[in-house]
């Protein structure tokens, strides 16, 4: 009996002890975070700079499946995604005026919504507080049969003139526009 | 008519070089090195006092401190992308002040210490764009040893009134404290 009680307090020391002098270290995510720039060249300042968890698709469809249609999605995985725009810039045709955001959205079949709110250094899409919008707008989808993706991606592309963000995931894309020289941003 | 079909065949072929830019953006895969974010929150549902966005490589049974991050040379914390460290208020690092702010982390690995790095100069690739003249930290962290782990990590320690950061990877161990009573 007495021997129980020693090998008990020598245990919860030991625990005690493990606990007082070891930090915890994360494992390795699943779907790690990855991070977007988009610089006007490649030794200029960026003007965009995306941080999203990059989740992999299971077996089947992704958008109306496993992220369904018509909900709120941290587009990504974990840490909800953060955009920070380093000068003012038309975002979807939304003006957003320079700093940090979380990037929600809403997937639809047809189009998606695209929400930029400020209440950033959240987990998920649970702290979603629409008090806190910046921004939103919609986006029709289009579908790209000829790169579909395993891993949900974020890249920034440019067609001609035109910048675009875009959202891609299986055949999935959601092209966002960005502009940093519309008229538009000299008037404020 | 020549012409005509000439000038046809140049606008189907522009066109066709067009398209081709317009789809190519470049979709990476995943890294091998992925990135992680750590936070300092005084409690679960505090705003956060301290975030590391930082890339993980693994040890892949290398010879570390031979191989991967020699004695005495600097070190972006992490791969790919430098590391970057947010102060969300004032803090003491290591013995000196620091400004709420986001820099980047560097490191110069020793055997016993380490001479970790705050610069001001952000949203930099590796340790190619490290310029002293950015520097706002240089401070001194001691080096233990404890279990090894495959992957480099970061982590915080609260102890006291103040926290730990901690890097890990191998069996080294260095250890920032950091105040905020400030």
């Amino acid at each position: 009996m007495k021997n129980i009680a020693i090998t008990c307090a020598i245990l919860c020391a030991l625990l005690f002890q493990s606990n007082a002098f070891s930090q915890r270290f994360d494992q390795l995510d699943e779907a790690p975070v990855d991070i977007a720039y988009l610089r006007p060249n490649q030794k200029s300042e960026p003007l965009v700079k995306v941080v999203y968890g990059r989740p992999s698709a299971e077996e089947g469809k992704v958008f109306g499946d496993l992220i369904p249609y018509g909900e709120l999605w941290r587009t990504g995985a974990n840490e909800a995604t953060e955009i920070t725009f380093y000068k003012d810039m038309m975002f979807g045709n939304k003006l957003v005026k320079q700093g940090t955001y979380v990037m929600h959205t809403i997937p639809g079949k047809k189009e998606w919504t695209i929400i930029l709110n400020s209440n950033t250094d959240t987990w998920g899409a649970f702290f979603y507080n629409p008090e806190k919008d910046v921004a939103r707008f919609k986006i029709k989808v289009k579908k790209d049969v000829t790169e579909p993706l395993d891993v949900f991606s974020i890249a920034f592309k440019k067609d001609f003139k035109d910048s675009y963000m875009v959202l891609a995931w299986e055949e999935t894309r959601v092209d966002i526009p960005l502009d940093d020289t519309s008229p538009m941003l000299a008037k404020i | 008519m020549k012409k005509t079909l000439l000038f046809s065949c140049l606008i189907t072929l522009v066109t066709l070089i067009c398209a081709e830019t317009a789809k190519a953006q470049d979709f990476k895969g995943l890294d091998e090195s992925p990135h992680d974010i750590v936070y300092f929150r005084t409690n679960k549902i505090a705003p956060p006092s301290i975030k590391v966005l930082y890339g993980r490589p693994m040890k892949n049974g290398r010879d570390l401190f031979e191989e991967v991050i020699p004695y005495g040379q600097i070190w972006r914390v992490g791969a790919n992308e430098a590391t970057e460290v947010v102060f969300y208020k004032d803090v003491v690092f290591g013995g000196s002040e620091v400004k709420a702010g986001t820099y980047v982390l560097y490191a110069i690995p020793n055997e016993k210490e380490w001479t970790l790095i705050l610069s001001s100069k952000t949203d930099v690739w590796g340790t190619y764009e490290y310029d002293e003249k950015y520097d706002v930290a240089r401070v001194q962290a001691k080096v233990s040893r404890a279990e090894f782990i495959e992957a480099f990590s970061i982590a915080f320690k609260e102890k006291g009134k103040q926290v730990n950061m901690v890097l890990g990877w191998d069996t080294a161990r260095i250890t920032a404290p950091i105040r905020f009573d400030i």
